[in-house]
């Protein structure tokens, strides 16, 4: 065996106990998923379904209401990553880039609101949107999201752009391009990888956030995934473990395959952002 | 082209004053080498000349037209960084075409100027690279032509070679020199290395701590310093330097008598100079004569410290008292460490300065 071959064998055998953790879960729900709910409560368990029953996923989508709480989830949170991202980006480049007074104070109160729990501020913020007529208004979400994920999406940008060499704009203001051009045509497509990872993660909290969402959707068609799939267990007399299963099935993975399929670019962007 | 006219020019940071009074005009077709150690304020003044830096008074003229509140974007420069600062996301083609792009010439007009830029600069094979996909010196090269591509006022050159090895900077030295004549451009090129000042340069202005020392062609600088910084700071090696006075011998005539020397060397005429007169005396290194025991009048005996032969001249490193001189000659000495040595200072190539001001005498 080569050493290469063998030095990837030891951390592949490392890493086999944090895939099984990870990996257990999905083999639940896919396996569960996919049987029919008599197959589910039986003494004999197996990890391979009888056959590949989609009824769960049907029952789910039509009947349940869940692709509404899918497409609601989708719409709050790429709202809120737009939103944050038009804002996060010309804040981070002023902080980057611009001289200007209090550029610490400020970075110290972005530093400051993460450190206040969004559970704190829940009642207060209701108040506020009720006051608006914004209960049951998904767009409420967009702007709370935005809001609680923008401290982090600036310090993350910031900490990016930082690497990004001065001589680059200048030259293209030599070259005759206004602020505006240098920033589109030179500055933000060497940024796009860490602009990427901070919307990802921008959307993947605002994906999974559940307290405000339950406390803000009042109306079951307006309700996000999660707080849907809470809804789904003890409704009635009995835990519909293969719906359930399904639903979550269905609100992780596309999430799980965004991740996967932009790892390489995730990393580039953590590490230029983060540590360098 | 256009001609550059920097009149008390100044630059402070909070309460850091980097330039004070800066005037300096660069003549159209001219080839300006700002230069001086790092912090001198070199590239800030080139910076400011370029609209990258604001100028706190003053004023910058670019053709004869006041550029203080203008944009680096409208006064119609080129400059070449020290990083390069290559677009990374666009091949050599696309980062020299830039300029052309932003003003919306037609795509045939700007091929065929990045054409006729790479054939200038050898480049016409690697336009459609990366920057990442090429050399130190194909980076600079791509850089010159961004700046050449266009036709621009003056070119702005901010230390372009410093990252180059010493045989490529030799070559790109005089390639940028025959650019500049061929393009009959005017540039202002930032540097601090004084043999590029030397070469390069029509006239070199020589800067040290946010002021100007002096300004001229290279010649007049290397053959008449006016101070001591100057005459220290041209030159390889640099200057010897000994501190002595202005006595008078038993014959009634005036000599110059070194701190550290028994003997007295004959007084150059300078005509200002009178008995008690406290000097620093500056000798080139190549204006050092090693003699033998038959001259005896102005010579000085030394030790010798060390020799490094570098093939095609000798240096010497020789000391007396507590100084330590550089000496280089194009014969072989055939010297070992330790050796007593007896120097002859030619008269007519002594550098007198003042003690108290410095300055030339």
């Amino acid at each position: 065996m080569t050493s290469k071959a063998r030095k990837s064998l030891i951390c592949w055998g490392a890493l086999s106990p944090i895939v099984v953790v990870i990996l257990f879960p999905y083999a639940t729900m896919l396996s569960t998923a996919l049987k029919h709910k008599d197959e589910i409560f039986t003494f004999e368990q197996t990890w391979w379904p009888r056959e590949f029953y989609l009824g769960n996923f049907a029952d789910l989508l039509f009947e349940r209401g869940f692709g509404q709480a899918i497409f609601n989830s989708l719409y709050i949170s790429v709202g809120a990553t737009l939103l944050s991202s038009a804002v996060a980006i010309p804040a981070a480049y002023a902080l980057s880039r611009l001289r200007m007074p209090g550029k610490g104070a400020f970075r110290n109160y972005l530093l400051i609101t993460q450190m206040i729990s969004p559970i704190v501020l829940i009642i207060g913020l209701f108040r506020m949107f009720a006051y608006f007529g914004m209960i049951n208004d998904p767009h409420a979400l967009i702007i709370a999201h935005s809001a609680f994920y923008m401290a982090f999406a600036v310090w993350m940008l910031q900490s990016y752009f930082d690497t990004i060499p001065k001589d680059l704009e200048e030259a293209a203001w030599l070259d005759g391009a206004s602020r505006t051009r240098a920033f589109i045509s030179v500055f933000l497509p060497l940024c796009l990888p860490g602009v990427a990872v901070t919307a990802l993660f921008t959307f993947v909290n605002s994906w999974n956030e559940y307290a405000m969402s339950l406390t803000m959707l009042r109306d079951a068609s307006s309700q996000t995934a999660p707080v849907k799939i809470a809804f789904l267990t003890g409704t009635l007399y009995e835990t519909e473990w293969n719906i359930i299963m399904a639903a979550t099935l269905m609100a992780t993975v596309p999430v799980a395959i965004i991740f996967a399929s932009i790892q390489n670019y995730l990393v580039r962007g953590l590490s230029l952002g983060g540590v360098k | 082209m256009a001609a550059i006219e920097i009149s008390k020019v100044v630059k402070t940071f909070g309460a850091v004053k980097v330039l004070d009074g800066i005037d300096v005009e660069v003549k159209d077709r001219e080839f300006i080498v700002l230069v001086g150690p790092s912090g001198c304020g070199k590239s800030t003044l080139l910076r400011m000349i370029a609209g990258l830096e604001s100028i706190s008074g003053g004023q910058v003229a670019i053709g004869g037209r006041r550029v203080n509140e203008v944009g680096p974007q409208e006064r119609d420069l080129a400059m070449v960084f020290q990083s390069y600062a290559l677009y990374p996301h666009m091949t050599a083609a696309e980062n020299m075409g830039f300029s052309l792009k932003l003003r919306n010439r037609p795509a045939g007009e700007v091929r065929e100027a990045v054409l006729d830029a790479a054939r200038r600069l050898h480049l016409t094979a690697l336009l459609d690279r990366y920057p990442r996909q090429l050399s130190g010196g194909q980076r600079q090269r791509v850089a010159m032509g961004r700046a050449i591509v266009r036709d621009p006022s003056a070119f702005l050159f901010d230390e372009p070679l410093s990252n180059l090895d010493a045989k490529l900077r030799a070559h790109m030295r005089i390639e940028i020199r025959q650019l500049h004549d061929a393009l009959g451009a005017t540039s202002v090129y930032v540097t601090h290395d004084q043999v590029e000042a030397m070469t390069m340069a029509d006239r070199i202005v020589v800067m040290n701590a946010g002021r100007i020392e002096q300004v001229g062609t290279p010649i007049e600088l290397f053959d008449t310093p006016a101070n001591l910084f100057v005459a220290g700071f041209l030159g390889a090696p640099t200057m010897n330097f000994s501190g002595g006075a202005v006595v008078r011998d038993d014959a009634g005539e005036l000599r110059i008598a070194l701190q550290v020397s028994p003997r007295t060397l004959p007084l150059p005429d300078t005509g200002s100079l009178d008995e008690g007169a406290e000097i620093v005396l500056g000798m080139r290194p190549q204006h050092i004569e090693i003699v033998g025991e038959d001259v005896q009048d102005g010579v000085i005996d030394a030790e010798v410290r060390a020799i490094e032969q570098t093939g095609c001249e000798t240096n010497l490193i020789v000391a007396f008292g507590d100084v330590e001189w550089t000496i280089q000659s194009h014969h072989r000495v055939l010297a070992a460490t330790g050796d007593a040595i007896r120097l002859r200072l030619d008269p007519a190539r002594v550098h007198l300065f003042d003690k108290q001001t410095e300055k030339r005498l």
